[in-house]
């Protein structure tokens, strides 16, 4: 985009004045149906302002179908212009570049870069045209241009942006004028002091102008509310220091007490209310259809003057409280502090969105949570009532042989009676025998009611009871249950009980059931064996801290995918099971933090092995 | 009535049960002995007089309807009551086809025990009568000669004495003189009588031996 003006690499600025400039031209080189225009800025070649410049005028370019051209930006060092020893160098290397290739024409923007071209036409560029751009409307005026010298000029609006001002701040009671102390600044000051004074000459004249930047915002965050800023130009401070007049804007607008006005489009943005500015697209689109004009040997066109708009910086009116009512019509607003949900409407509704997802969620999952612990109560109930229908299930099982084994005492007790009854008529009534009815009628109507005391306590429905219990009890109990019904079905059933075991935590109701439960699925398991090789054996083997009470039969086994889903609820191998035994058996062995297992037996049949941890020797006495 | 020196074998495993029911027999006047097992019964019990068994219809080991099967096998088929606790129908038909008695539920009723005690008894009496007359109808049958034998069984399915001699080869008059011989070995005094001896003997389920 531009080479660099070599041995002088000052920096500079550009600030208050995209428009500060002059021009020169070309160099022609390179193949022959390539013709080349040559680009003289006067500052910062990255300058936002030069930039949009820059692409409007290589679109306006190539909008009028010149695609053979090469446009050559060179910045020119202004301020070497006036340098005895720089000043030489500089226009030899431009003599060494551009002398021997004639750019078709040369393109100067602002007045130093004017002033340079036309004062090195003779020597470098001789018979190219050369137009403007950007330069101030005086400026043109006064450097009496030849004929042949055409372009755009600039007006700085200096009396519409004041009267804008006043617009916007109809209380105002004084205007401050900052510049810089750079030549371009000193001009633009002179030619603006006129419109200044017709336009703001009622109102209290504050001139800051010449200060350091740092005064200049000392000056300007002590001015009341009721003044209003005026900016020049700025490219040297009072310090001699260069500014870059876009960052001195910043901090200048940050100090500052009251709002900021300028002429110049390219502050519009960077803390400035707005003003009346330069368009520099319309500028730059001018500029180009001129260029296009002259490369085509149109005929020279008029010089012209670019339009002036309106601009104003939304945020500023709202931070120095100008309703926007007031805003003559036609002006453009930018940075228009569109609302947020407007401006990053895609953003909010994504996180609206979200937060709708995430409360729906919340809700849910607080629903869900409701719903859950409904149903685990729903479901602990359910698993008591299951363990309840188990347990009448198991009674029912073995209802045909607890009815036999109830009916043994009740017949007997019967039959005594009424052998009694018959003695005791006999002459003379036979009171040894009468006697001896008693009490077998009283032993056996204890043993029913022991037997109904158990199946009591089998279809006892409330919840889990912990206390200390005798293991050895409780299987004695089962064994008696499951006898009648385990000599129905021709089974031995063997029981290996050692002495002295100790007692456990736990209820002995769900404890006798587990095991009810195991010994029915034993006398279940081994129903097709032959009945000489029907046996089911209960043993207890006392652990370190645990007890194992083992039920083992001698029925065919079973798979190894059986035995994974033995303990699921509704697994089933008998045709009529309903498949909750055993998955009760490890719900209860969980209660008592215990744990039923399944495995083969020494003969092939099952062994299911309870484990229950001993109750703590401690708590003995709690029980 | 229950017959002079009648004897019930009861057979159940549950021992105070057995108990009470041989005071309770013993209390109305009926001799008992109880067994709980149905093989230590087989292999103890014998009896003189009429007699019967009680018998428990589940028990371990060998069970009621087992026991049952095993005593028609006997010489001796001593008339069976079964005793059993609710609700076994099938296993009552089974009783009841192989020629029960009676089928009693537990708690026993004193009257229908009784009652089915006395019928056993009648039962055991009658069958042990019907035995000692087949036994003599059978000895009687024995003494004939082959040819008396021929001629015997020919009347008894109601040929007359010349259809015989044309069955046998034999004259009329030879026939004659052997069913003579016949009547008056056999005691009896008409071809009626003849028929029913005859028809006893034969009848026994344990064949003519």
């Amino acid at each position: 985009m531009c080479t660099s003006t070599r041995p002088f690499e000052r920096p500079w600025a550009v600030l208050f004045g995209a428009a500060v400039l002059l021009a020169s031209a070309g160099h022609a080189s390179e193949p022959k149906d390539v013709r080349s225009v040559l680009v003289l800025y006067g500052f910062d070649p990255f300058a936002p302002v030069v930039v949009s410049f820059d692409a409007a005028l290589r679109a306006t370019l190539a909008e009028a179908g010149l695609h053979n051209l090469t446009l050559h930006d060179e910045m020119l060092d202004l301020e070497a212009l006036g340098d005895p020893v720089l000043a030489p160098k500089q226009r030899a290397w431009f003599q060494a570049r551009y002398g021997v290739y004639k750019p078709a024409a040369v393109l100067a923007i602002g007045a130093g870069p004017l002033a340079f071209a036309l004062e090195e036409r003779q020597a470098l560029w001789p018979d190219v045209p050369i137009l403007y751009s950007g330069v101030d409307e005086a400026a043109v005026a006064e450097m009496r241009l030849p004929a042949d010298i055409t372009g755009v000029a600039r007006r700085p609006a200096v009396d519409e942006t004041l009267e804008l001002a006043l617009r916007l701040l109809p209380e105002t009671r004084r205007v401050a004028l900052i510049g810089g102390t750079a030549d371009v600044d000193r001009a633009y000051e002179l030619s603006a002091r006129p419109d200044i004074l017709r336009v703001t000459g009622h109102l209290e004249q504050l001139d800051y102008t010449g200060l350091s930047l740092v005064e200049m915002g000392e000056r300007l965050g002590a001015l009341p509310r009721d003044s209003i800023v005026f900016g020049v130009s700025l490219f040297r401070d009072g310090t001699g220091r260069s500014i870059r007049g876009t960052e001195a804007i910043r901090m200048l607008s940050e100090w500052s007490n009251a709002p900021i006005f300028s002429t110049h489009a390219q502050l519009v943005g960077l803390g400035v209310v707005g003003g009346w500015v330069t368009d520099y697209r319309e500028m730059a689109r001018e500029t180009g259809q001129q260029l296009a004009a002259v490369l085509e040997g149109a005929p020279r066109p008029a010089p012209r003057v670019a339009p002036v708009r309106a601009v104003v910086d939304a945020r500023q009116l709202s931070r120095w409280g100008i309703p926007e009512s007031r805003l003559p019509p036609g002006t453009e607003v930018m940075f228009r502090d569109v609302p947020a949900w407007r401006r990053h409407a895609w953003q909010i509704a994504a996180v609206l969105g979200v937060l709708v997802l995430e409360s729906a969620l919340v809700g849910v999952l607080l629903l869900e949570r409701r719903r859950r612990r409904e149903a685990e109560a729903v479901a602990r109930a359910n698993q008591e009532r299951i363990g309840y229908l188990n347990r009448l299930g198991t009674v029912a099982e073995l209802s045909g042989s607890l009815a036999h084994e109830l009916n043994g005492p009740l017949g007997a007790i019967v039959n005594n009676a009424r052998a009694a009854k018959r003695f005791l008529l006999h002459e003379p009534p036979e009171v040894k025998e009468v006697r001896a009815s008693l009490a077998d009628i009283e032993n056996s109507a204890e043993r029913a009611s022991l037997l109904i005391g158990r199946l009591r306590s089998v279809l006892r429905k409330d919840d889990f009871r912990t206390s200390a219990v005798d293991v050895a009890e409780v299987v004695k109990d089962a064994v008696q249950l499951v006898a009648s019904e385990a000599s129905r079905r021709r089974a031995s059933l063997e029981v290996v009980l050692p002495q002295g075991l100790p007692p456990v935590d736990g209820d002995a109701v769900l404890l006798l059931q587990l095991l009810l439960n195991l010994l029915l699925n034993a006398l279940d398991a081994i129903e097709a064996q032959p009945p000489g090789k029907r046996r089911v054996s209960v043993r207890a083997v006392q652990n370190a801290g645990t007890l194992e009470l083992s039920v083992t039969d001698s029925g065919p086994g079973f798979s190894q995918a059986a035995r994974d889903s033995l303990f699921q609820p509704f697994f089933t191998t008998k045709p009529k099971g309903l498949g909750m035994g055993l998955a009760i058996c490890r719900s209860i062995a969980e209660a008592h933090q215990g744990s039923v297992v399944a495995a083969s037996g020494p003969e092939g049949g099952a062994v299911f092995r309870l484990t229950l941890p001993v109750r703590a020797p401690g708590r003995e006495a709690a029980a | 009535m229950i017959p002079e020196g009648a004897k019930v074998f009861l057979i159940d495993d549950d021992a105070v049960f057995c108990t009470s029911l041989v005071r309770f027999l013993r209390s109305a006047g009926i001799s008992a002995e109880a067994f709980v097992s149905a093989e230590d019964f087989l292999a103890r019990a014998a009896a003189e007089g009429p007699a019967c068994a009680l018998v428990d219809l589940k028990m371990p080991g060998v069970d009621g309807l087992e026991l049952q099967d095993a005593l028609g096998r006997l010489a001796r088929k001593l008339p069976v009551v079964f005793v059993s606790g609710a609700g076994e129908v099938a296993d009552s038909v089974k009783a009841m086809r192989g020629g029960a008695i009676d089928f009693l539920t537990k708690p026993l009723d004193e009257t229908h025990l009784l009652d089915a005690l006395e019928r056993a008894f009648a039962e055991d009496v009658r069958q042990q009568e019907e035995g000692r007359r087949r036994t003599d109808a059978r000895a009687r049958l024995a003494r004939l000669t082959p040819r008396e034998t021929q001629v015997c069984h020919l009347v008894a399915q109601g040929l007359l004495n010349k259809q015989v001699a044309a069955e046998l080869g034999l004259s009329e008059p030879t026939v004659k003189a052997h069913r003579q011989q016949v009547m008056s070995k056999l005691k009896v005094d008409s071809v009626a009588a003849l028929v029913r001896l005859v028809d006893l003997a034969q009848k026994a389920p344990s064949g003519g031996r």
